[in-house]
């Protein structure tokens, strides 16, 4: 069996540097350049539509360099083999972003990239998405707006990226949640979905400096820390929807139970009616427990 | 007000004069379009407004007309230039207004005024009276009633002073958010962007404070509705270069944060004057302090021979707070000693650097190396207190056996590097596999150093274009070098311990976000489209932390999804959705109960395990009952989720008995059904029918029984006094007429 695996292994091995390549389509040799006007000729209706977008906007009606003036070109490719054979769908090398099309992902998003790889965009190669072989097309439709911004596949943002984080959009749906739901954040108000350098593609330099960015209150320093606090939110919160108040990760007291074991009533297990336990629980008391700055705060009371 | 009028009025100059200069002097030749919804809508049943609290936690949904999705577009008719006007449920309390100008592809600008409620709830019973200025007052009558009840205790008079008492309170927050922002692309290379923001927070919340209550023996809670008047100015600028090579660009955001209620006092409604013993008149909380924050940022990319390109951020910040500090207490018979500083001078700098390396070493083979460091530098001064005095009751620490507390400058940096290898060996499979490392260097944390050494497996099959299957599996090792909490912690906050007999933390607790922990991950996807008009998805993930080595704390931490959403068109009138997610969560934690007649002896050991268990549901259609004549929308969205908490002594039945007992389970249900029937009248106006059902149902022992006196739930509150606010379920049914315009 372990002789098979190796053997198996080697083979993928030798297959894969062996110099055929499986990723991409080879790329037309003699074709040139053929002009939007005659792109246009056949291709009239997803003209218009296309026309109406943000980067038809600039492409058909303000270039702003001789890429942006290739219109139709600049995405799919010198069409002249593609006119040349007659069109039709495959024809002519063209860089196409149909479903099935062949083309591989590398492809198309290479020719996105040509001018967005910067701004929010600097951090794509490498990231999450990319190499999880993510598609530009997967979350964006250029040739038709259907969302307000962006040119997103579907109106919404949440509901883009729902494609995949199925999981995601089900905790939005929990009694404790951000409002999300009501159209009043949405995802890319903490991560950029195109990399970053932090980690889980956030847009600040980490988790608390992402949380700081609403919640300005609770940024400090102050007079007494507390340790979990200070080093991440996330220890204690999910943020992205629970059935526990304040979006809290565990139920109270248990939440805070985990890590204090110390005398007194921190480590009674408590019954349910207790007055540790019910409204707040140890916050009904411990209330500044993201940080105090009274003199008498050390245990977050004042 | 006054800030938001004019900056109002100064955005809608800036707009003005961006548009003309470039639409009215270039291209005179301009199009107006329009659209928007108005109509009116009712509710059969509307619950109360004590009722509507969690309905309207962050929205307003009021009955009568409405208006919705307003928007004025004004462009030239080439759409270079446009100036577009609208406002989202104007007239509610959610309400949004913007303004943008853009020349596509030249400048882009933006105002935008953003209203947004959060309820925390409406049926909120209250004995204090003057919320705005920090300065919570009970009136003499009832206090001098409520310390002559109290001591001796008198149980029933007390309820009912309290019950006569209160009065009524909202407990909800406003926030009002003007941003500005404008971005500039002189040249495809350059980008220059600027932006401004103001958010304000109002209102009030549930607040716990505690003190003696004309009681000796404890400190017990007074609950009091916390007042917020919160103003953010946020900066941001920006400028970007990008050419064939890469890009450079450089940042910065500067926040500033002010509270105009820096601290609440309160009246001890127990007590009408100060006692050394039995409590103050009146206590007093810090509250959030001002601060502000800055940063600056460079980040660049250089593209590299062979494929590869460079991607690197050096990022460094800085936060400071020194608002003065407030007195050790209000409690005139206390006698502290001095402080040691007027304020805090709280100074905290960080500093990010990440480099990112992506190559091609051949064809189909990638590779990603990453370096990430974090810096939370902590530089404010550690202060000694000789003593503090607790909830404004007693003096702690004062005499022989002081134990000074001293602050915690508590600061950490973290690495993280990895290597990520993609290969792609066939057109139909592509493999993963990386290594990550992370090592955390604490100050003033119970483990000095910890590092996590991970790695990952994963692949992407595709055996046809409409097919894929991903996995993924990650096993992580995460140790630290020592875990002392004597030695690194105890030490520096409590040179002397605490007062004599009593127990610091249980050296055998290991707290997880530090302890040795092995972690295993598995995520599956697969997605299916065999046709352009059906599109499957499914999922399956899978954790497991197993925390080693742990005599206390978290010792085990489960969880595992599974979901599928399928959506599917099988002619162009009809449109199908679905899709289900089910969760569950799992965690265990073993503890000992300490101190006082308990001691610490193996008998009072206790276990907890917890679970959440979660279901959510979506399904609807889109319909063409009519073509382009008659459409019908339908929607229902259901979640479920069940919280246990079971807990178990496991010792062997000690005197005094400890009660490990399991908690009622919770429950809380969300359903919404939506329906809306749109007739086109004609090819610009069309009439809106629409239904929605909403129904939140909670079931939560934590919040279910609040009221102002909790005596007769717990004889141990016989002295406190609670707000008794509560989200109560509710089930909506509302009806709506519309009609939506465009032209």
């Amino acid at each position: 069996m372990e002789r098979f695996v190796v053997g198996a292994w080697f083979l993928i091995l030798l297959l894969g540097f062996s110099g055929t390549s499986w990723s991409a389509k080879a790329p037309p040799q003699k074709a040139t350049y053929a002009g939007d006007a005659v792109c246009k000729a056949c291709h009239a209706p997803q003209f218009e539509k296309f026309s109406k977008t943000i980067m038809g906007k600039i492409f058909v009606f303000n270039p702003r360099n001789d890429m942006e003036k290739r219109a139709c070109e600049s995405c799919h490719g010198p069409g002249s083999e593609h006119v040349a054979k007659g069109g039709g769908k495959g024809v002519g090398g063209m860089i196409t972003y149909r479903k099935g099309s062949g083309e591989s992902v590398e492809a198309q998003n290479e020719s996105c990239l040509q001018c967005h790889e910067r701004g929010l965009r600097v951090y794509w190669k490498g990231g999450p998405h990319e190499s999880g072989d993510v598609s530009c097309t997967n979350c964006h439709k250029v040739m038709v707006k259907v969302s307000e911004k962006n040119q997103l596949v579907k109106e919404t943002e949440i509901e883009t990226c729902s494609q995949c984080h199925l999981q995601r959009r089900a905790q939005l749906m929990r009694s404790s949640h951000m409002p999300l739901r009501e159209g009043k954040m949405t995802c890319s108000d903490c991560h950029n979905p195109h990399g970053t350098a932090t980690e889980k593609q956030l847009k600040a330099n980490s988790v608390n400096e992402n949380c700081y960015g609403c919640h300005t209150e609770k940024r400090g320093p102050f007079l007494w820390e507390h340790a979990p606090v200070r080093e991440n939110c996330a220890n204690c919160h999910e943020a992205h929807g629970s059935n526990h108040n304040k979006l809290l990760k565990v139920a109270q007291p248990r939440l805070c139970n985990r890590c204090h074991v110390e005398q007194r009533h921190p480590t009674t297990p408590q019954t349910s009616t207790s007055r540790f336990v019910f409204a707040r629980s140890c916050l009904n008391c411990h209330t500044q427990i993201h940080g105090s700055n009274h003199p008498a705060g050390v245990r977050f009371n004042r | 007000m006054k800030t938001r009028l004019g900056f109002l009025w100064f955005s809608f100059l800036i707009s003005v004069f961006l548009f003309p200069s470039g639409a009215f002097g270039e291209a005179l030749d301009l199009k107006l379009s329009a659209e928007g919804e108005a109509g009116g809508r009712g509710f059969p049943n509307r619950p109360s407004k004590s009722d509507r609290a969690k309905f309207e936690e962050y929205r307003d949904i009021p009955s009568g007309g409405f208006l919705k999705d307003l928007r004025l577009r004004l462009e030239s008719k080439d759409t270079t230039y446009s100036l577009e006007l609208g406002a989202r449920e104007p007239g509610e309390k959610d309400q949004n207004f913007f303004m943008r100008s853009s020349k596509a592809g030249r400048y882009y600008f933006l105002f935008e005024w953003d209203q947004l409620p959060h309820v925390f709830s409406n049926n909120g019973r209250s004995l204090f009276s003057g919320n705005r200025g920090g300065n919570l007052t009970v009136s003499d009558t009832v206090q001098s009633d409520l310390q002559t009840a109290s001591d001796p205790l008198d149980t029933a008079t007390i309820r009912t002073i309290i019950n006569e008492n209160v009065r009524d309170i909202d407990l909800r927050m406003r926030q009002d958010v003007a941003r500005t922002g404008f971005r500039y692309t002189p040249l495809p290379e350059w980008d220059f962007r600027l932006g401004y923001s103001l958010t304000q927070k109002r209102g009030s919340r549930p607040f716990g404070a505690n003190t003696r209550t004309n009681t000796t023996s404890s400190f017990n809670t007074v609950e009091i509705p916390e007042p917020i008047d919160y103003q953010t100015h946020d900066i941001s600028a920006g400028a970007e270069y990008a050419s064939d090579w890469g890009s450079i660009g450089l940042s910065y955001a500067g926040s500033i944060f002010g509270n105009d209620i820096g601290s609440v006092t309160w009246d001890n409604p127990f007590r009408t004057s100060d006692s050394a013993t039995a409590g103050p008149a009146r206590g007093r909380h810090a509250l959030a302090p001002d601060n502000i924050a800055h940063n600056i940022g460079l980040t660049g990319a250089l593209n590299l021979p062979w494929a590869s390109r460079l991607m690197g951020t050096v990022s460094y910040g800085w936060m400071r707070q020194d608002e003065s500090f407030l007195p050790m207490t209000t409690n005139s018979l206390l006698s502290p000693s001095a402080l040691p500083a007027s304020s805090l001078d709280g100074k905290i700098d960080t500093l990010l650097a990440n480099f990112t390396l992506n190559t091609r070493l051949h064809r189909d083979v990638s590779l990603t190396g990453r370096y990430r460091f974090y810096l939370v530098n902590n530089k404010t001064p550690e202060l000694t207190f000789l003593d503090y005095v607790q909830a404004d009751g007693s003096v702690v620490g004062a005499g022989a056996a002081l134990p000074d507390r001293r602050t915690f400058t508590l600061e950490y940096n973290r690495h993280n590097a990895g290597l990520d290898l993609g290969w792609r060996p066939l057109r139909m499979l592509s493999l993963k596999a990386g290594y990550g490392w992370e090592r955390y260097d604490r100050e003033e944390r119970e483990a000095n150093i910890t590092n996590e050494h991970s790695w990952k497996i994963g692949g992407d099959v595709t055996p046809i274009d409409w097919l894929l299957l991903r996995a993924s599996y990650l096993f992580s090792l995460r140790r630290y070098d020592e875990y002392d909490h004597e030695r690194f912690v105890g030490e520096h906050t409590f040179p002397t311990g605490e007062p004599a007999g009593s127990l610091p933390q249980h050296p055998n607790l290991r707290k997880f976000d530090m302890a040795n922990r092995n972690r295993n991950k598995v995520d599956l996807l697969a997605q299916l489209m065999p046709l352009d008009v059906l599109t499957f998805t499914a999922n399956f993930g899978l954790g497991n932390d197993d925390f080693k080595n742990v005599g206390f704390g978290i010792t085990g931490d489960d969880n595992w999804n599974v979901g599928a959403d399928i959506v599917y068109v099988p002619v162009p009138r009809v449109a199908l959705f679905a899709n289900y997610m089910h969760e569950e969560f799992d965690s265990k934690m073993r503890s000992r109960q300490r101190g006082g007649n308990q001691g610490d002896s193996t008998n009072y050991d206790w276990g907890s395990k917890w679970r959440d268990i979660v279901d959510t549901v979506g399904t609807g259609v889109d319909l063409a009952l009519i073509p382009k004549q008659l459409d019908l929308r339908l929607g229902y969205g259901f979640s479920t989720a069940t919280g246990e908490v079971k807990s178990r002594a496991l010792g062997s039945n000690p005197t005094p008995s400890i009660t490990a007992v399991n908690f009622p389970d919770t429950k809380s249900r969300l359903h919404e059904l939506t329906g809306r029937l749109s007739y086109h009248l004609t090819r610009n106006v069309t009439a809106r029918l629409a239904y929605v059902y909403e129904r939140w149902t909670d079931r939560d022992f934590t919040q279910d029984p609040m009221q102002p006196y909790m005596q007769s739930v717990d004889s141990g509150a016989s002295r406190s006094v609670f707000l008794g606010a509560t989200r109560p379920n509710y089930g909506v049914h509302i009806i709506g007429l519309s009609f939506r315009f465009k032209f």
